[in-house]
C-alpha cells in the first residue's frame, strides 16, 4: 500500500447496493421479491473526519454501515477501505481487515459477552489479531486503553453486569480501539444511555478521535448529535441518500423535505422556543422497502409536493386521500443535484430555489406546520 | 438470557426448595454410585440357594432374590451401572446433538434445513421403540444400551441447541465479536457455547430421568445389562415373575429408580427457573413483605382533603421492591399533584424511580414484588389504599388510561384490533349494543388519526407499524374517557418523525378531553415541547418541580441545570469545545450516599458539610420547588 497523506479518503463507497431476497416456495427456492435495504449509495469519507448516516428504522442505515465494515457482502457496487476493495476479499482476509474498521454498538450491555470480564474482552481483541503476543506487553496495552477510555484498572476484572451503562459503553469503545483501528463505526453510540451519561461518552469519543486520529462513521437518528459531532452527513430514506453534504449546512438549513422534518423533530430545551416553533409532522409511516413507491420514494409522505400542487399550476396526480401531487414526483425518480452555492446534494424535484420552493414554503400555512400548543 | 455467574449458581439452586431437594437427591445418588460396592454388606453375586426369596429381615434388609442374592447389596452395586447408563446416555446425546444443533444454527441455509428435517423424522418414533431397534441391531450389552438411549435423545438436544444458539446469535455481542475479526470457530467456542451451556445443562438434568427410565425399560425387557451383573432395570425385569408372591423384589429397585428420576427432575426444574427467562421466579420475600408493612404502619396517613381534588395526588409516597436480600426503596417520599387539563412530565434517568411511580399511580405495581411502603396516592379523588380490589378495578377501568413504551406487547397478537378495542369499550359500559360499541370503536380510531377505521378494525396487530400500534393503544386507553392518562415513555421505541406524531396526538387528546396527563420520559426536549409542568427525579426523590418554563429557564437544582446544559445543541460543531457533562455515574439505588444523593456528582457541593449529612427537603424557591440546600445560589 502506498503512503497516503492525512487528507485522503479512507472509505469510498461507490453505488453500493444490498438487496435481501425474499424466498418462498418449497425449500425456499423461489425469490419472490427483494428488500432493497441499500439501493445505490455513494460517498467518500476523509481520513480523520466524521461521517454521519442519518435515518429512521428501515432506512437501511444499519445495513449500509455493516456493508462498509464488511460484515455484509454488498450485492452491487463496491466499498474501498484504504484503497482496497472489500468485495473481492476472502473471509479470512476480511477478518484481518476488520482490525482497521471497528464497530461500536448501541446497547453496551447486549454487545458485551456477559461471561467475560473486561480484561478477557479486551484481551480477546488482541489475541484475535495476534497483536502484542508478549503477555506483559498485552497486559500493558489493555491497561493503557482502559485508562484512555476513562476507566481504571479496578474495572478490569469485573463482569459487564457489575458495570453501569456508561462504563459498559466505555468498555465497548475500549474493545474497539484496543487493536488500533483507523475507522470506528458507531451505531447509535449514546441512545441507550442515560441522559447525564450521554455527554460524557460524546466527549470521550471526540477526545479519542483527536488523540488517535480516528475516522468515525456514526449511524443515528438524532440530528443534534450529528450537528455536534459530524463533518459530513447523509440522510437516508428507504435505502438512498436524499440529502448529503456538510453537516453544518444540512443540520442548519436542510433542503430535502424529509431532512427538514427530521430537524424539526429535534427539540431543544427552551420551552418558550419549543412551544412556539412550528412543527413539521410527517404524515403516515415509511413504506415497506419491499414495495418502494414509484417516482420519488418520499412522495407518499411529502408535505412539500402537496403544497406545491395546491399553490402552483403543475400537472397533478391525486393520492388515495384525494390530495394533489405534482405528476413528476409520482412518475420520475429525482436525480441527485447540487443547489448552488452550497455543497449539498439533494434528491428532490423541487429542491432548489429556482423552482418556486421558497415562495411556496413561506406562503403556505400547512407547510409552516402547527405549533404543539 | 439471564446472566448467572458460576459461583452463585449453587447458591441460587439451593435457595429454592426444589433445587435443594433435587440437589440433595442427586448428590446422594452420586455417592451411592461411587461408594455403593464398598458399602454392600454381602457379595452381590454370591448365590445361596438355602435362602432364596426371603422377605426383608435384619440380615437381608431388602430380602433376597430367586437365586438367594442379597437385594440390598445388588441395589448398591447396581447403582453404578444404572446411573452410569443414564449419565452415559445423556453424554452421548449431548455430544452428538449439541454440535449438530449449533452448526445447523450457525451455518443455516440448506444444512439447517436438512438436519432439522432429519431430526423431525427421528422425533416421530417413540423413544423406546427406537432404542429397542438400536439394541436389537447392535446386540444387548451395557455399552449398546448407553448408545441406544443416547441416540434417542439426540433430536431433543439438537433442536434445543439450535434454538438457543439462534437466540444467542441474535445478541449484539456476537455481532460485535464478528466485527472484531474473530473466526467462526472462536465465536462458537468462546461466545456461543458458554452462553448456551446453562440451558443445555438444564436439559441434560431433565433428560437424565427419562434416559434412566428408557434404559430400565430395556433392562426390564432383558436387553440391558446382562445377568448376573446387577442393574436396577434388569432387577425389575427379573422380579416380574414374583411380583404377586414377593412384591418387595420389584419395590426396592423401583423406588430407587423413581427417586433418582425425581431428584434429577427437581434439579432440572430448579436450573430451568434460573436459565429460562420466562419461568416465574419466586423469591422468598415473605420476610421482606413483613418489614415493608411495618414501614407502612409507621407513616401516618396523609390528609386527603375532600371536595376539590387534583386528578392525581401523591403525598410522601415511598415504593419498595422486594428483593431476595430485603427491601429496596426506589421511590423515597414523592409528593406531586397533576391538575385536570394539564400535562406533567416526570423526568429522570434509569433508576430514578419515575416508571415505578407511574406504575403505582396506575395501580399496576407487580403484585408480590413491589409495595407502596409509605404515604398515599389518590387518583380522581379516591385514595388507592382505601379501595377494595373491586374498587381498584373500577378505577382502572373508568378513570385511568395507560400507555406504555413497549407497544408490541401491549396488544394481543392473536386477536383483531377491533376485538381488543371493543373489549376495552365494553368493559366499562356493558349496556351498549354491539352496534353502538362498533361505532364507538370507529370513532376512537378516527380520533387517533387512523384512516379507514372500519377496515382497520378487522386487522391483527402485526399488520400495523409501531406508530400505528401505539395509536391503537392510545385509543384503547381513551376508550373509557379517563380522567387521567398515564404515559410511560410512550414514544421511546418509535422513530423520531413518528414520535412527534404520537406526542402531538397525546397532547391534543389531553387538551380536547380536559384530562390530566402524566408523561414519564427521559427526553428534556419532548418535555419542553409538550408538557406544562415538570418534576425532575433523582434517586427516588423529586429534586425540582414547577412549570416547564420556570424549571427549564431557571433551574435551581444543580442536577436539572446540568441535565439541561449537557444536551448537544444542534448545528454547533464542537471544534474542541467539550459538552458540559455531569460527572460520575447515575446513583445506585440501595447504595446511596449519606445526605444529598446527588452530592458525589454535584458541582455546587464544594465540601460543605450539610450536603453530606442532611438530605435536603423539597422547598419553594421562587416560583418552583427544589431540593437543594443551596438552591438560592442559582438565583443570584
Amino acid at each position: 500500500m502506498t503512503h497516503r497523506d492525512d487528507t485522503d479518503d479512507v472509505i469510498v463507497a461507490a453505488n453500493l447496493e444490498k438487496h435481501f431476497p425474499i424466498r418462498s416456495g418449497f425449500l425456499g427456492r423461489k425469490v419472490v421479491a427483494s428488500v432493497r435495504a441499500v439501493d445505490g449509495v455513494s460517498f467518500r469519507i476523509r481520513r480523520g473526519s466524521c461521517f454521519a448516516i442519518v435515518g429512521e428504522s428501515g432506512s437501511g442505515k444499519s445495513t449500509l454501515a455493516r456493508a462498509v465494515v464488511g460484515l455484509i457482502r454488498p450485492t452491487g457496487g463496491e466499498v474501498l477501505i484504504d484503497g482496497e476493495s472489500v468485495s473481492d476479499k476472502t473471509d479470512a482476509q476480511l477478518r484481518s481487515m476488520r482490525r482497521k474498521v471497528q464497530l461500536v454498538l448501541q446497547d453496551p450491555l447486549a454487545s458485551l459477552d456477559p461471561r467475560m470480564t473486561v480484561r478477557q474482552t479486551l484481551r480477546e481483541a488482541l489475541v484475535v489479531h495476534r497483536l502484542r503476543p508478549d503477555r506483559a506487553a498485552r497486559e500493558a496495552r489493555i491497561e493503557e486503553v482502559v485508562r484512555q477510555v476513562g476507566l481504571s484498572t479496578v474495572h478490569l476484572d469485573r463482569y459487564p453486569n457489575a458495570l453501569s451503562g456508561g462504563q459498559r459503553q466505555r468498555v465497548a469503545i475500549a474493545r474497539a480501539v484496543v487493536c488500533e483501528p483507523e475507522v470506528l463505526v458507531l451505531d447509535e453510540p449514546v441512545s441507550a444511555l442515560d441522559v447525564s451519561v450521554q455527554a460524557q461518552i460524546i466527549n470521550l469519543l471526540m477526545e479519542l478521535q483527536d488523540r488517535l486520529h480516528l475516522t468515525y462513521v456514526i449511524i443515528t437518528h438524532d440530528l443534534s448529535l450529528v450537528g455536534y459531532m459530524a463533518d459530513d452527513v447523509g440522510v437516508m430514506y428507504l435505502g438512498r441518500f436524499v440529502e448529503r453534504g456538510p453537516a453544518y449546512s444540512v443540520c442548519r438549513m436542510p433542503i430535502h423535505p424529509y431532512a427538514e422534518s427530521l430537524l424539526s423533530a429535534v427539540a431543544g430545551v427552551d420551552p418558550q422556543i419549543e412551544k412556539s416553533k412550528p412543527l413539521r409532522i410527517l404524515r403516515g409511516t415509511a413504506p415497506s422497502p419491499t414495495a418502494l413507491p414509484s417516482g420519488c420514494t418520499f412522495h407518499t409522505r411529502c408535505p412539500r409536493a402537496r403544497a406545491i400542487a395546491r399553490t402552483l399550476a403543475v400537472d397533478a396526480i391525486h393520492d388515495v386521500e384525494g390530495e394533489g401531487l405534482p405528476k413528476i414526483c409520482v412518475t420520475t425518480v429525482p436525480e441527485r443535484r447540487r443547489c448552488d452555492p452550497s455543497d449539498v446534494e439533494v434528491t428532490c424535484h423541487f429542491a432548489c430555489g429556482d423552482d418556486g420552493m421558497v415562495s411556496v414554503d413561506s406562503q403556505n400555512p400547512e407547510i409552516r406546520g402547527r405549533s404543539p400548543q | 438470557m439471564p446472566r448467572v455467574p458460576g459461583s452463585t449458581l449453587l447458591l441460587t439452586i439451593i435457595s429454592q426448595p426444589k433445587g435443594l431437594i433435587g440437589l440433595s437427591i442427586v448428590v446422594f445418588y452420586a455417592c451411592l454410585a461411587i461408594f455403593g460396592p464398598w458399602l454392600a454388606p454381602h457379595d452381590p453375586y454370591t448365590q445361596n440357594f438355602a435362602s432364596i426369596l426371603q422377605s426383608p429381615s435384619t440380615a437381608h434388609w431388602f430380602g433376597t432374590d430367586a437365586l438367594g442374592r442379597d437385594v440390598f447389596s445388588r441395589i448398591l452395586t447396581g447403582a453404578q451401572t444404572s446411573l452410569g447408563i443414564g449419565v452415559g446416555g445423556v453424554l452421548v446425546a449431548l455430544l452428538i446433538g449439541m454440535p449438530i444443533g449449533v452448526l445447523a444454527a450457525y451455518f443455516g441455509g440448506r444444512l439447517d434445513f436438512l438436519v432439522m428435517r432429519a431430526v423431525d423424522v427421528m422425533l416421530s418414533f417413540p423413544d423406546i421403540v427406537f432404542a429397542l431397534a438400536i439394541v436389537a441391531i447392535l446386540g444387548a450389552s451395557t455399552q449398546n444400551v448407553i448408545l441406544a438411549v443416547g441416540l434417542v435423545s439426540v433430536p431433543v438436544f439438537a433442536r434445543t441447541a439450535r434454538a438457543v444458539t439462534l437466540s444467542t446469535m441474535a445478541e449484539p455481542y456476537i455481532e460485535g465479536t464478528v466485527s472484531l475479526g474473530a473466526s467462526p470457530a472462536r465465536v462458537v467456542v468462546r461466545h456461543i457455547l458458554p452462553n448456551i451451556a446453562g440451558v443445555l445443562l438444564t436439559l441434560s438434568s431433565l433428560l437424565f430421568a427419562s434416559t434412566l427410565l428408557t434404559a430400565s425399560g430395556l433392562g426390564f425387557l432383558g436387553l440391558g445389562a446382562q445377568p448376573p451383573h446387577p442393574e436396577w432395570g434388569t432387577m425389575l425385569g427379573e422380579s416380574r415373575s414374583y411380583i404377586r408372591s414377593h412384591p418387595y423384589l420389584a419395590t426396592f429397585p423401583g423406588l430407587f429408580l423413581a427417586f433418582s428420576a425425581l431428584g434429577f427432575n427437581l434439579l432440572g426444574e430448579a436450573l430451568r427457573t434460573i436459565y429460562d427467562p420466562t419461568s416465574p421466579k419466586d423469591f422468598s420475600y415473605r420476610k421482606a413483605d413483613r418489614s415493608a408493612q411495618g414501614a407502612d404502619v409507621a407513616v401516618q396517613p396523609a390528609g386527603g382533603a375532600k371536595g376539590q381534588h387534583s386528578s392525581v395526588e401523591t403525598s410522601d409516597v415511598s415504593i419498595s421492591y422486594l428483593v431476595p436480600t430485603g427491601v429496596l426503596e426506589v421511590v423515597r417520599g414523592v409528593s406531586l399533584s397533576v391538575e385536570a387539563g394539564r400535562t406533567m412530565a416526570v423526568v429522570g434517568e434509569s433508576g430514578s424511580g419515575k416508571s415505578t411511580l407511574l406504575r403505582a399511580i396506575a395501580t399496576l405495581l407487580p403484585v408480590g414484588r413491589a409495595v407502596v411502603s409509605g404515604g398515599s396516592i389518590a387518583v380522581a379523588g379516591q385514595r388507592l389504599d382505601t379501595l377494595t380490589p373491586d374498587g381498584i378495578r373500577e378505577l382502572r377501568r373508568r378513570r385511568i388510561g395507560v400507555v406504555f413504551q413497549d407497544v408490541a406487547s401491549a396488544l394481543n397478537p392473536v386477536l383483531t384490533v377491533g376485538y381488543q378495542l371493543e373489549e376495552a369499550i365494553r368493559s366499562g359500559e356493558s349496556r351498549l349494543s354491539s352496534k353502538d360499541i362498533r361505532c364507538k370503536a370507529i370513532a376512537l380510531l378516527r380520533d387517533v388519526n387512523i384512516s379507514d377505521p372500519e377496515w382497520r378494525l378487522q386487522m391483527y396487530p402485526h399488520q400495523f407499524s409501531g406508530g400505528m400500534k401505539q395509536r391503537i393503544v392510545i385509543a384503547m386507553a381513551l376508550a373509557q374517557n379517563p380522567e387521567v392518562l398515564l404515559a410511560d415513555e410512550p414514544t421511546s421505541a418509535l422513530d423520531v418523525t413518528i414520535q412527534q406524531q404520537i406526542l402531538s396526538l397525546l397532547r391534543e387528546m389531553q387538551k380536547a378531553r380536559g384530562m390530566a396527563m402524566l408523561l414519564v420520559t427521559h427526553d428534556l426536549g419532548l418535555v419542553a415541547r409538550y408538557a406544562d409542568d415538570v418534576a425532575v427525579m433523582y434517586a427516588g426523590r423529586i429534586v425540582e418541580a414547577g412549570t416547564v418554563t420556570g424549571v427549564f429557564r431557571n433551574p435551581c437544582h444543580p442536577y436539572t441545570r446540568a441535565l439541561r446544559d449537557s444536551s448537544p445543541e444542534i448545528a454547533t460543531r464542537a471544534g474542541g469545545r467539550k459538552l458540559p457533562a455531569i460527572q460520575g455515574e447515575p446513583p445506585n439505588i440501595g447504595k446511596l450516599p449519606d445526605g444529598c444523593a446527588f452530592r458525589p456528582r454535584c458541582q455546587r457541593y464544594a465540601r460543605r458539610s450539610i450536603c453530606a449529612t442532611d438530605n435536603p427537603d423539597l422547598r419553594p424557591i421562587g416560583t418552583q420547588r427544589a431540593a437543594c440546600h443551596f438552591a438560592e445560589e442559582a438565583l443570584s
